[in-house]
């Protein structure tokens, strides 16, 4: 037999898996014996149109037959199953046809089911994805990352002599590794800036996981002036290769250095963020490691087999103690130590706070619509109770009503976690994308099947006890009182409006929690806003510009840079322009150490230190930073004259308390560099993130840093401020790629979205909760209506008794409204309560501002007020148009 | 269901009844009724295997058909392949359905509703 029936009849035995597994047993050998036998008659006496409209026939039949086999399978119930399920589908139908007519009640409803199940089901998402499920990698659990201490706060990096110390000494560590984050330039048709890590060859080992072909790093990979190699992320080698299995062995160009491609990652390894593009060896030279002062290396480790993370610490911890004896010029004085951290804790540590938070909002959500649904139930439950007695009175058995009425919570609460789940989808890609580069491992983030059940559970949980309620009440209570009742309304029971008034409480003071909670996280973010970060922000527009490391003259990224800029001067609307090392707010920088003439330190770790940056001139203008003393750079601070400085004020007072600082002298902490004259003290700026504290900065000509510096930044921002800036990122395209089409122009952003960049971890969980707060409020003022509403509509034969007594339409109102406000009243105070108690969850997230801030508790008391009269006084004025005389005669 | 009372099971379908037919001579393997449905009616009925087997199970369920033990079956078969036979029940609703039909064909050719005498 030939390949193609061959495949065919492997089609056909793989479509023979639509019939029941019992059928299959059966029959599955004899069919495909006869299939095969009529495929041999059909080749022998037609051609190809015949044996494509045999196959197709065959299949098809196939797929039917064995849909309906399962089907009539499932359908065919014992007798006593079959009445049973004649009557559910009874009680469906009838359900969905009560609901249909009270379409408002069961509207309201539906949306406030969903609502809760969609926004629990999209923060539940997060916290499962974020913080419950393990990192993916190999035995998680041992995964460590090694952290320097400073003066007792959690520092980052580590030296390459540590890490060497670790690497060989520790024995509770299995393997060590460091890396680096850094980017290079990848040369295509045109250059574009990639991020890439560095790492030693213990990378992939340490994380247990394998590339998806080609090979790993090995120690040779590493050694000073071993041939460049780099390991290729899944997203990069489908852009670059179409996912060609070609790529391992293929060169690409990094930097103007050929670089061979020998493996490449599975599309789930994104270590350690997802816009990793590339791995590449980090050159460890063991003989000739780096100073102990210089922190730079990111390490990780795994921990040895069955090794406490506590053992470990102790270990890692005196390995530490004996750095800073054995290398005291280096590390004294710095209150230095290591230590370790597990590296899950150490990746969702900082958003851990933030989930919590916003998962007990949403369960206060979910508990707000439940104690919504179950009020509309009881509610509903009151007033249905002469239809339930006449179907008691017609036969009906006491579980045929309760069934009845439960099938109609029920159908309510499945309904809702239906438009439920088909709105949690949306909210997690909505959520995915607005905050994907704020929280790590976000792109593990999908709806969980088993988060969307369990909401809905609760749901139906909450659709039957509280559906039970009045159907308990309902079908017990005497048939003859409620037939008697029967044409006129009455108040409803006492007890079940005691229920209500409960709920709606419970509602009011959860609303008031969450609410409040929203409150002082837009007071913290008002107050961030309001920051000053020490520069201008509107009308700035800020790119990345990198000069090709390779083969440059020292002088040429100081000729290009100035070339670029003198073009962009030259733009139309451009009002100023200028270049500087690390951007603020978006780039960290980490100190230097300095001197400072006249004042001698023994060894580098009595040094002061200072952030160091490289400007041109103009960029102090750009950014409009202010000049508090002296001057700015100008053109001439160029290398054939005295090297110039400019400090940040932090560093004139912290070095010259209430003196000048100009006219005096520093330099880096190196020997050959030479002193530098302090010209200018320029306003401080915010540069490692809003909250953190201006730190000492000093800035040095980029012209002249080739020799004031430790070298010359070829990678550098060019700040521009024009009128209308959107319109200035093509032509500056175009000018760097005029002037050097090697250079990739990368981050394209204007300050101002570098500032909310800045606080958007602030932003989206204040934003969310807000959100989630307008809803409660929403939900709340639905049950207060509800309230109301039953209030009035079964009070209407006491109200009219009130105003056929002379009561006033203002007196009727009175009581309708005061009656609706007591549980709010309730409710507030016991939510203020609830707040006082559950805000203090915030602290770590608020900025300026106590979790007990009186305004907002205030505010939000005023505004619940406000809500529960407004909701309850459209019925209160229906009340006052009753006609008393109507109402009377009506019963 | 077991059913002894042939008329609760009328009419039937064509296929079932075209089954029912095939093997009212000879007994045979589902391929083999394939073959006899397509033979006797020049090709216009058509039977899918998957359908087929659908239905003679069904009628195994209801005791129309039954597999041929295999003792019983002439050694030179493949013994791979199950031989269907009818069952005494299955020989009653053929002739019962059969009746019915000639009956409707009796009427329809009393009412001329066929231009020549075709049948």
């Amino acid at each position: 037999m030939s390949l193609m029936p061959k495949l065919l009849l492997r089609i056909y035995r793989v479509f023979l898996l639509a019939y029941p597994r019992t059928f299959r047993a059966d029959c599955s050998h004899e069919m495909m014996e006869t299939v095969r036998a009529r495929h041999e008659d059909v080749r022998g006496r037609s051609g190809h149109f015949r044996m494509v409209r045999f196959w197709s026939r065959e299949l098809t039949a196939v797929g039917k037959a064995g849909v309906r086999l399962r089907v009539a399978r499932a359908s065919r119930p014992s007798p006593s199953v079959r009445q049973l399920l004649a009557q559910c589908r009874y009680d469906l139908r009838f359900a969905l046809r009560t609901l249909r007519h009270s379409a408002a009640f069961s509207s309201t409803a539906v949306l406030t089911i969903a609502l809760g199940i969609g926004a629990t089901t999209v923060i539940f998402s997060f916290v499962h994805a974020i913080l419950l499920s393990p990192l993916p990698y190999e035995h998680p659990d041992r995964l460590v990352r090694i952290n320097t201490m400073w003066f007792g706060g959690r520092g980052t990096s580590i030296s390459e002599p540590e890490y060497y110390a670790f690497r060989t000494e520790a024995r509770s560590l299995e393997s060590v590794v460091a890396t680096l984050s850094s980017s290079r330039t990848l040369l295509l048709d045109e250059p574009r800036r990639l991020t890439i890590l560095q790492a030693t060859h213990e990378l992939f080992p340490v994380l247990g996981v394998a590339p998806l072909m080609g090979r790993m790093f090995n120690v040779q990979d590493e050694s000073p002036g071993a041939a460049p190699v780099a390991i290729m992320s899944h997203w990069l080698w489908s852009e670059m290769f179409g996912e060609a299995r070609t790529a391992v062995g293929t060169t690409i160009n990094l930097d103007g250095r050929s670089v061979e491609v020998i493996g490449v990652m599975p599309p789930e390894f994104r270590f350690p963020t997802p816009e990793v593009a590339l791995w590449t060896p980090y050159a460890l030279d063991p003989a000739n490691l780096d100073y102990w002062n210089n922190h730079y290396l990111r390490a990780y480790a795994r921990l040895a087999e069955g090794v406490a993370l506590e053992t470990a610490r102790v270990e890692v911890q005196a390995m530490g103690e004996r750095f800073v004896s054995e290398n005291q010029e280096y590390l004294s004085g710095f209150g230095f130590g290591t230590d370790l951290i597990r590296l899950f804790d150490d990746i969702v540590g900082g958003v851990r706070a933030t989930l919590l938070v916003l998962l007990t909002a949403v369960g206060f959500l979910l508990l707000i619509g439940c104690s919504n649904v179950a009020n509309l139930l009881l509610a509903r439950g009151e007033t249905r109770k002469q239809e339930i007695a006449v179907r008691a009175a017609l036969g009906a058995s006491r579980g045929r009503v309760m069934t009845q009425l439960l099938t109609e919570s029920v159908v309510l609460a499945l309904l809702g976690g239906l438009v439920g789940s088909v709105l949690a989808p949306l909210g997690v890609t909505a959520l995915r994308t607005a905050a994907l580069d704020t929280i790590p491992r976000v792109t593990e983030v999908a709806i969980d099947l088993r988060i969307v059940i369990f909401t809905s559970m609760i749901t139906i949980l909450t659709g039957l006890v509280f559906g039970l309620l009045p159907a308990l009440t309902a079908s017990r209570s005497d048939l003859n009182t409620h037939l008697k009742e029967f044409g006129r309304t009455s108040i409803g029971s006492r007890r079940s409006n005691l229920n209500r008034r409960v709920l709606v409480a419970i509602e009011v003071a959860l609303s008031v929690i969450l609410v409040i909670g929203a409150g002082v996280m837009l007071r913290s973010l008002g107050n961030l806003r309001r920051i000053d970060p020490g520069f201008r922000t509107e009308d700035v527009l800020t790119m990345r510009l990198s000069f090709p490391d390779a083969g440059a003259e020292v002088r040429e990224p100081i000729a290009f840079y100035e070339q670029v800029l003198e073009e962009v001067r030259a733009l139309p609307g451009v009002t100023g322009a200028g270049v500087v090392s690390r951007l603020p707010l978006s780039q960290g920088m980490g100190t230097a150490s300095i001197q400072v003439e006249g004042r001698v330190v023994a060894t580098i770790g009595e040094a002061p230190g200072s952030e160091v940056q490289q400007l041109t001139p103009g960029y102090i203008e750009a950014m409009d930073v202010t000049i508090l003393e002296g001057r700015g750079i100008t053109a001439a601070d160029n290398a054939d004259n005295r090297p110039v400085v400019l400090v940040h004020q932090a560093f004139a007072t912290l070095h010259w308390p209430g003196e000048s600082a100009i006219g005096r002298r520093i330099k880096l902490f190196a020997p050959r560099l030479p002193w530098l004259e302090i010209v200018g003290i320029v306003g401080d700026v915010r540069h490692n993130g809003l909250l953190a504290e201006p730190q000492p900065k000093l800035y040095i000509p980029h012209s002249q840093s080739g020799e004031s510096a430790y070298g010359i930044a070829h990678t550098m921002n060019v700040v521009v401020h024009a009128e209308s800036v959107e319109r200035l990122a093509g032509p500056i395209r175009s000018i760097v790629s005029g002037v050097n089409s090697a250079v990739p122009v990368y981050r394209v952003q204007t300050m101002k979205e570098v500032k909310s960049a800045a606080m958007v971890g602030r932003t989206y969980p204040t934003l969310l909760l807000t959100v989630f707060g307008l809803l409660a409020l929403f939900l709340a003022s639905i049950g207060i209506y509800g309230l109301v509403v039953f209030q009035v509509n079964q009070g209407k034969h006491d109200i009219g008794i009130h105003m056929a007594l002379g009561a006033t339409r203002g007196h009727v109102r009175q009581m309708v409204v005061g009656k609706g406000l007591f549980p709010v009243i309730l409710g507030i105070a016991v939510g203020l309560m609830g707040a006082f108690g559950l805000t203090r969850m915030l602290n770590s997230l608020l900025y300026e501002v106590s979790p007990l801030d009186l305004p907002v508790y205030l505010g939000v008391s005023t505004i619940l007020l406000l809500v529960a009269a407004t909701a309850s006084l459209l019925p209160a004025v229906g009340a006052t148009r009753l006609d008393p005389v109507e109402v009377l005669r009506s019963e | 269901m077991r059913t002894n009372d042939p008329s609760t099971l009328l009419p039937l379908t064509s296929l079932t009844y075209h089954v029912l037919l095939a093997l009212a001579d000879a007994n045979r393997h589902g391929y083999g009724i394939i073959k006899e449905v397509e033979e006797r009616t020049d090709g216009k009925m058509e039977i899918e295997t998957g359908t087929l087997y659908a239905a003679m199970k069904r009628m195994r369920d209801e005791h129309l058909i039954e597999v041929v033990p295999k003792s019983t079956r002439p050694s030179h078969e493949d013994s791979r392949r199950r031989t269907y036979r009818l069952t005494k029940l299955g020989r009653q609703v053929l002739t019962a359905e059969t009746k019915r039909l000639a009956q409707l064909l009796g009427i329809a050719v009393d009412k001329h509703v066929l231009p020549f005498a075709q049948v």
